[in-house]
């Protein structure tokens, strides 16, 4: 029979398919895939979505990539790919991507208040490099801030932290991922010393049950719910329980499904342990030999501003922990009984049990799961240590299918923003610059003089615009993200701070978001698969990707351009003649010199043909070819010294070349084996390093000096605002399937924006009556701070309780954070955009 | 020229219906499917429009889970499937 190239490729689409669902292939497909040559370069690349981190192969022909599929050989997807995948390499095609630098111009000249011209990049930087040395001039090392990414590239970010901290002297640095899980970090050095989780994505197929405490796994995670799915209907006995506060897609498989009122996840999993206490079910030698008890202070405000009634009004202050006994802690969660949980929470009683109970139960494998209904919260820091709680009480921990897992929304939050540290209390490899002992150890490797880097935290994202809008922090420059959009408090906060006649905005991005049109200067960006690159994913798994195809136009790569900025500034500049004279040799030298081109990070040569794979494809590079040095092994190299010469153990990295072979390693990587399960003796080789009279198969927390995991006991506290009379309803802001964040590339995708165009208010129905409305209505949403007008859904994949709306926040059109309120969590500085009060009308 | 494959997760329970309901869709086929309930799928239409609308589409039939895409290609040349050996 004779084969068009149609059938070769419909053939090798089944093949594939087949394989990933584990199903024998008919053989004549087989054969007929083992044939077809479809004439394109095939590479694995890493996905440009979100933190679970699926390897993507892509096919390029005559400089584009013109197909995609599920990386077969991937642990993480094992072939799967999600439907924003599909759309993947769509993303670097939209029509109005960005293709040269636009400055504000009026009669030639930069004006703030003038349209955007193009200017060359020697313009752009030349005068973005004037504003900045004024800001330092004036305000010093903090009138001056960068907000960055978990979407960076880990040398992007690395570069980044080099730049503000080595080199400007400046902690303003801080990521997106403040607003993601930076309240997941904070209880992870609370808990257990040392930041991320110490599971993996093969708890999925191990545990008997699933608890998604404030996730949509089904539309925010599609790969990881597959697996979870599968593990679900294949596994006799396997039950999954879902909690959030009003019901999503992820319902469809729960075993039980809780709708709880906001805020009162505190008060549930203080009902657990105090369950498993009373009935005697807690793993007493586990506590005994791995567990502190501690208790932290209460009523500590919501991170608002020091004027704001509440913040007067509150009587605590920080999170300094307090040792308690085991009794103290067992009184302390006492008042959360069944009743009173059930009566807070509006959750029925046997909804709650049937919870506590699987967790109480020492046969059964638990693996939690939380996202941004944990995170995004002002408590959030209390809120995932509450379920560290649960887990440690019964010692369901480091072991296949047992453990609590916050899952990141970002493909590199994990692998940039937080293992680099381009946070502004942190240096690389979970070193932070309030001790002296890791700011030296910087130095030292960075070959800084003495005394270089700012031992004051800087400035977190909400406090940047707040400084913004005050005057204070006078030049910004945002990269790889849409803050503009994605702040809260748009209207009283971030936009009159960009805005702010003394502030000089920069945004690096291929496209022009809501952010870039807020903007003084646009930088056009390299993005993805324009460029080499690496993330880190949810599960520690590093993984790299190689320039698959050019950037268009002018367009360059934040790494680029953040290097490039650097040869603007001398050290003098920078850092003052005092400290240069500490270090005489870097006199009269650039920025760029003294950290870049160190010895370290352009130690290793590139030309073209460095770049290949073991097929023997040559790749392009295109900021190697321009620096004259590997550049991205060079700083990935560098970085590797925080993690085997630096001071803390346990985020040790393979050597930069393995990377491009493996489908990523999950660190620490020693002896080049990956650790898939932390802290426990025969899985992770620290173990016996820190502590060699480990018993086989125990654990032992060595993030913190004794070993052993803090308990810390954090009480149900109201939100920071609630419905009343006249603000009648829950706001509660988030995501949706078909687009991603804040939409600045799904929208740009026809298909995706067509299926989902603007971002509706699901309500429950009983409210619409009441109201008068119709589903599709148009409507005011409205709170203290601003309204937004939308249309209102009753139907659809969202279906809130009475009381409260749900409202996505990708629509550039319908900036849902007009509405919300700047209130974060005093300990992790996080927004919580699960809750305010709103009220409705008709429009 | 454009064709995927997806693996598509149905409820078991709700197997022969999805199967069904897929089959009426633009383009697609059926060719495999397993008790634990994943059909594997392709989409063959000339324009890449209408196989993204279809996937879409899928995830709201009744009784799936989730849709996986497994291979995409993409070929803007309309006689490219006249080619072969």
């Amino acid at each position: 029979m004779k084969m068009t190239r149609r059938d070769f490729i419909k053939s090798q689409a089944i093949a594939a398919a087949t394989a990933s669902a584990g199903m024998a292939i008919p053989v004549s497909i087989a054969n007929a895939a083992d044939k077809a040559d479809d004439g394109l370069r095939w590479d694995k690349t890493a996905c440009r979505f979100c933190g679970t981190g699926c390897s993507v192969l892509v096919g390029v022909k005559d400089g584009k990539v013109v197909a995609t599929q599920g990386d077969p050989d991937a642990p993480v997807n094992k072939g799967l790919n999600c439907i924003k995948g599909y759309f993947l390499t769509k993303i670097m095609y939209g029509k109005d991507r960005l293709t040269k630098p636009l400055l504000r111009k009026k009669d030639g000249k930069y004006d703030k208040e003038g349209e955007f011209a193009e200017v060359s990049w020697d313009e752009a930087m030349d005068t973005m490099a004037d504003k900045w040395k004024a800001a330092l001039k004036e305000k010093g090392p903090s009138g001056v801030g960068m907000f960055g990414s978990g979407q960076w590239t880990i040398w992007e970010g690395y570069a980044a932290s080099k730049l503000m901290k080595a080199g400007l002297r400046s902690n303003n640095l801080d990521p997106n991922a403040r607003h993601c899980m930076a309240s997941a970090v904070g209880a992870f050095m609370r808990t257990f010393g040392i930041d991320e989780p110490m599971g993996c994505y093969d708890d999925l197929e191990h545990a008997d049950v699933f608890v998604l405490w404030g996730s949509n796994m089904a539309e925010m995670h599609p790969i990881l719910w597959s697996r979870l799915a599968d593990t679900r209907l294949t596994k006799e006995g396997c039950e999954v329980h879902v909690l959030s506060t009003f019901t999503h897609r992820s319902f469809e498989l729960a075993d039980n499904g809780i709708i709880f009122k906001p805020q009162t996840d505190l008060a549930i999993t203080n009902y657990i342990a105090n369950y498993i206490i009373e009935n005697k079910a807690y793993n007493k030698e586990f506590i005994d030999k791995h567990v502190n008890f501690n208790k932290t202070p209460t009523d500590i405000g919501y991170g608002l501003r020091p004027e704001h009634p509440l913040e007067k009004k509150k009587t605590g202050k920080g999170g300094k922990l307090t040792r308690i006994s085991f009794e103290e802690f067992a009184e302390a969660v006492k008042p959360y009984t069944l009743d009173y949980t059930s009566e807070l929470s509006g959750v029925p009683k046997d909804q709650l049990v049937k919870l506590a109970k699987v967790f109480a139960d020492p046969k059964k494998k638990v693996t939690s799961y939380w996202t941004m209904g944990f995170n995004q919260h002002t408590r959030g820091v209390w809120v995932n240590s509450n379920v560290y709680n649960i887990h440690l009480l019964m010692g369901k921990i480091s072991e296949p299918g047992n453990g609590p897992f916050s899952l990141t929304g970002q493909p590199s939050a994990c692998g940039t923003a937080r293992e680099v540290g381009t946070f502004a209390h942190r240096l690389p490899a979970d070193l932070v610059v309030k001790k002296e002992g890791h700011r030296k150890a910087a130095e030292k490797i960075w070959k800084l003089p003495e005394g270089t880097i700012n031992p004051k935290p800087g400035y977190h994202a909400v406090l940047m615009h707040r400084k913004m809008k005050d005057g204070e922090m006078n030049c910004y420059w945002q990269l790889c993200n849409n803050n503009l959009q994605a702040s809260p408090n748009f209207n009283e906060e971030s936009w009159p701070g960009w805005r702010n006649p003394a502030n000089f905005v920069t945004v690096s991005d291929p496209y022009p978001t809501v952010s870039a049109m807020g903007a003084d200067l646009i930088l056009p960006t390299a993005m993805w698969a324009e460029k080499e690159g690496a993330y880190g994913n949810s599960e520690r798994r590093t993984q790299f990707w190689r320039q698959q195809v050019k950037a268009p136009g002018e367009s360059q790569s934040d790494m680029w351009q953040m290097m490039e900025f650097a040869k603007r500034f001398t050290v003098e500049e920078a850092w003052g003649e005092e400290q240069v004279a500490k270090m005489p040799e870097y006199a009269g030298k650039t920025l760029y010199d003294v950290l870049f081109e160190n010895g370290q990070v352009n130690k290793f040569p590139y030309e073209e043909g460095t770049v290949k794979d073991e097929r023997g494809n040559v790749y392009d590079n295109d900021e190697s070819a321009h620096f004259g040095y590997y550049a991205q092994k060079g700083l990935f190299e560098e970085y590797r010294k925080f993690q085997w010469e630096g001071p803390k153990k346990g985020h040790e990295m393979a050597e930069y070349d393995a990377y491009h072979k493996a489908r990523g390693l999950r660190w620490p990587v020693l002896d080049g084996k990956e650790t898939l399960w932390r802290f426990r003796e025969g899985y992770d080789p620290h173990v016996k390093a820190f502590n060699p009279d480990v018993a086989k198969g125990d654990v032992y927390f060595y993030g913190n000096k004794d070993g052993r995991a803090n308990i810390i006991f954090g009480p149900y506290e109201p939100p920071a605002e609630s419905p009343d009379k006249e603000y009648d309803l829950w706001l509660c802001t988030g995501r949706v399937l078909e687009h991603w964040h804040s939409g600045s590339m799904t929208r740009r995708v026809p298909e995706l924006y067509r299926a989902v165009p603007d971002a509706l208010v699901y309500m429950h129905p009983k409210d619409a009556k009441k109201r008068r409305l119709r589903s599709g209505a148009k409507i005011k949403v409205q709170t203290r701070r601003g309204e937004v007008l939308s249309r209102v859904e009753t139907r659809g994949r969202n279906t809130p309780p009475e009381g409260l709306v749900f409202f996505p926040w990708f629509d550039a059109g319908r900036l849902v954070n007009k509405l919300t309120l700047d209130a974060t969590d005093p300990l992790s500085k996080e927004t919580d955009y699960k809750k305010c009060a709103c009220k409705v009308l008709k429009a | 020229m454009s064709i995927c494959s997806l693996v598509v997760q149905a409820r078991p329970e709700n197997l022969s219906s999805v199967s069904g309901d897929l089959s009426t869709m633009q383009g697609v086929e059926v060719h495999a499917s397993s008790e634990a309930g994943k059909l594997v799928v392709t989409i063959d239409h000339p324009q890449r429009e209408v196989c993204s609308q279809t996937m879409m589409d899928m995830q709201n039939i009744p009784g799936v889970l989730s849709s996986s895409l497994i291979y995409e290609y993409f070929e803007e040349n309309p006689n490219s499937d006249q080619e072969g050996d």
